[in-house]
């Protein structure tokens, strides 16, 4: 599966989404409540566009010099007495991963939220061993988990989809006997988890930024859980995107301030914490310490046009102010990275073949450019992504290329565009309808095209199942017509310029 | 099978990851330049203000991370603290296993010898004490520990572990309370890395540095806001003046 989440065709999964009203409920009311403390995170901070600029620089300088900066960070670790793997696939990042836990023999496996790691689909490796727990540490994975490994809908927030009521059900499943109160069910988690992480004998975690020139992860949490898997385990396995460096703590630190104000409003999450393996005399923190750094199709996007998504720093922000994520929510994009920057990301990471459908979810509004911290310019991928698919790898094989040819000699014609003005309101007669319940009073008076046969071509269903297209009007009402009986009998009056006033 | 942890640290898994991705760039590795910012926003946080108004400043932005903010005297601070263990009804205290200077630096001496608590800890140095450390900061209701800095920026405290202060003992008591030198204000969290790098380049010798702002919290459950989910139930902040 990788970082597919669901084998169900994409327009079925936008089917069920659409009927989830309490998850389209819940992604506008964050939507709406992330847009209004974002915005105001981001004013406060001053200078905002001046700060993306720093940001972007930043990321883009660590890309350039990618290969320098993970053999810096991975000597840094080296002498510290840590360990490096690097791992082209997810495969081997996972089998890696599972050796360790065999070999230190360990029983308690304890995670805090990372992406890569559910990219690689480590719990499911490590729960078929024998003898092995794994507990994902963070509220919301440790509720998604606790539904039997539900999907996330959400990078920063992965249980968008579920209620207060769920979520007490579930837990009393695990001996919770409280209302439904999140502060409560919240307090319930604590006692069980701390259980757990009193046990723990290995930890994994995931890294917001790693610093090259002191062999550190950079891990930004609210909830401290990521804090308590590296300082109770003796083992640590922190697992990296590979692009995820930077060159001292100073960049990671703008990044941090980025990262919390664009994701959760907040100036800085709770926890921000530079760590590495246990130095001496500290009698906690890993006494062993392991980074995976995963490439994983990364390489992919390297070097091409793609090259910008590398600069995510995966603060959601983009998802945030996506129309379409508001619709269909993250399960509708069966990809662990939904929204715009799945969207692009995922077509590189998964292949086009199994997320072809992705860059068309996309009204290329720009509303994901516009807020991007680090200025990845991803509606444009997205039409790059619709151009690859399209041009290069000509994974269209429906009628639009015939359909759009002949739209075009239609169009190129004066006559014929004439004779199809004429005809366009009877010929499209038979696949309309009247006015529906729920549409906008005065655009389809005409009625509208809503009742194609099935075997039209994919282009025409395009235009009808989606969006609003109206009938075409009769010859005698459309534009030309009007136009000419509308020419304005008296020129229009010429506006006397106003003389020059001086100022007070 | 060839075992893939003999592969890690081994000069051909690097170079063969590092070779692959830099031709993937088409660009030729060891070209690394030192980064140059194009602006200096970072070093303007709050450049503009007076130390007066940096602790306004610090005491605002503490509260709004859900931080109890508090400024003490030396001379006070045995009966604050005292106070304080009252008001939260403390029975279990936990205290970083500092020798007497680093106490008597702050006025409390004495007061370490005996707090008016039911039962107190102190955070063992021993490296074999994992474990009972662990127990400690875990069934504690109240640490009382050492802060380096305090950022006026975002009501961040900032706290590096050693061998008397641990990870567990900031993250796993009930309470958590932060005694910060007042002349460890700082505004932003630029001018707090930038000393620690420098304490680095020193010798300083740690394996975590870390940024608290406030109690620990989630909004996973409908986006409310819900504090104390694995750390600290609450938060307080100390400056202490006058060391």
């Amino acid at each position: 599966m990788g970082i597919s989440t669901s084998d169900k065709p994409f327009l079925e999964r936008v089917a069920e989404a659409k009927q989830d009203n309490f998850m389209q409920a819940a992604v506008a009311k964050a939507q709406d409540a992330q847009f209004v403390k974002r915005t105001k995170a981001r004013r406060e901070m001053g200078h905002w566009n001046e700060w993306r600029d720093l940001a972007e620089q930043i990321r883009q300088h660590a890309l350039k010099y990618l290969p320098d900066y993970l053999e810096e960070f991975a000597g840094n670790v080296e002498k510290q007495g840590g360990h490096v793997f690097f791992a082209e696939t997810e495969k081997e990042a996972r089998d890696f991963i599972t050796e360790l836990v065999v070999k230190k023999q360990a029983h308690k496996v304890v995670k805090s939220k990372s992406m890569v790691t559910n990219e690689i689909e480590i719990d499911k490796a490590l729960t078929a061993l024998p003898n092995v727990d794994v507990l994902e540490s963070d509220l919301a994975e440790f509720i998604l988990q606790e539904d039997n490994w539900d999907e996330p809908t959400h990078i920063v927030f992965p249980t968008l989809h579920k209620n207060r009521d769920q979520i007490q059900a579930e837990f009393k499943k695990l001996g919770y006997e409280g209302d439904n109160e999140p502060a409560h069910e919240a307090r319930f988690v604590r006692g069980y988890l701390r259980d757990y992480f009193m046990q723990a004998d290995f930890g994994i975690t995931g890294c917001n930024f790693a610093i090259a020139d002191k062999g550190m992860i950079n891990l930004d949490t609210n909830e401290g859980n990521a804090d308590i898997t590296m300082a109770m385990p003796k083992t640590q396995v922190v697992v990296m995107g590979m692009e995820r460096i930077v060159p001292s703590m100073k960049e990671a630190e703008v990044l941090d301030n980025m990262l919390a104000r664009s994701a959760v409003g907040q100036k800085l999450t709770t926890y921000c914490t530079f760590s590495g393996p246990k130095k001496q005399g500290e009698t906690d923190g890993p006494d062993d310490f392991w980074v995976v750094i995963v490439d994983n199709g990364r390489f992919r996007a390297l070097g091409t046009e793609f090259e910008p998504i590398l600069q995510c720093i995966r603060c959601g922000a983009c998802l945030n102010v996506c129309p379409i994520y508001r619709h269909i929510g993250g399960k509708g994009y069966g990809s662990i990275y939904p929204g715009p920057v799945g969207k692009v990301l995922s077509p590189i990471l998964g292949g086009y073949d199994n997320f072809e459908e992705l860059p068309y979810a996309c009204s290329l509004c720009a509303a994901c450019t516009e807020t991007c911290p680090v200025k990845i310019p991803l509606h444009e991928l997205i039409r790059k992504h619709r151009i690859v698919e399209m041009d290069q790898k000509h994974m269209d094989h429906s009628m639009t290329n015939l359909i759009l040819k002949t739209i075009g000699i239609g169009t190129g014609s004066p006559a014929l565009f004439g004779t199809a003005m004429t005809v366009a309101h009877t010929g499209a007669a038979p696949f309309s309808r009247m006015k529906e319940p729920g549409d906008v009073d005065g655009m389809y008076e005409g009625g509208k095209i809503n009742h194609l046969p099935k075997a039209a071509p994919k282009l025409v269903h395009g235009w009808s199942d989606i969006r609003d297209i109206p009938m075409p009007v009769e010859k005698k009402n459309n534009f030309r017509h009007w136009y000419k009986n509308h020419k304005p009998v008296d020129p229009a009056p010429i506006v006397k310029e106003k003389e020059a006033q001086e100022d007070d | 099978m060839t075992s893939l942890l003999e592969q890690a640290n081994s000069e051909a898994n690097r170079e063969k990851f590092l070779n692959r991705i830099a031709k993937a760039a088409g660009r030729p590795r060891h070209t690394v330049k030192a980064f140059e910012p194009l602006n200096d926003l970072p070093d303007q946080v709050l450049a503009d203000q007076s130390p007066e108004e940096l602790l306004a400043t610090a005491k605002t932005n503490s509260e709004a991370v859900a931080a109890k903010f508090y400024t003490c005297a030396k001379d006070d601070l045995a009966s604050f603290l005292n106070q304080y263990l009252a008001d939260i009804q403390a029975e279990t205290l936990l205290l970083p296993g500092f020798k007497d200077d680093k106490w008597a630096n702050y006025g409390l001496s004495d007061w370490v010898k005996k707090p008016e608590v039911k039962q107190t800890t102190v955070w063992s140095t021993d490296p074999g004490d994992r474990r009972k450390n662990a127990e400690a900061a875990d069934q504690a209701d109240l640490a009382i520990g050492f802060a380096d800095y305090l950022i006026a920026n975002t009501g961040t405290i900032t706290v590096v572990t050693s061998p008397e202060q641990g990870r567990a003992f900031n993250y796993l008591p009930e309470h958590y309370l932060a005694l910060i030198p007042k002349s460890g204000l700082v505004r932003s969290t630029r001018q707090a890395v930038e000393k620690y790098e420098a304490m680095m380049a020193d010798g300083l010798q740690t394996s975590a540095i870390n940024f608290i702002s406030g109690p620990s919290n989630s909004g996973d459950i409908e986006m409310e806001l819900v504090v104390g989910v694995h750390g600290p139930v609450d938060c307080a902040y100390v400056v202490v003046a006058d060391l």
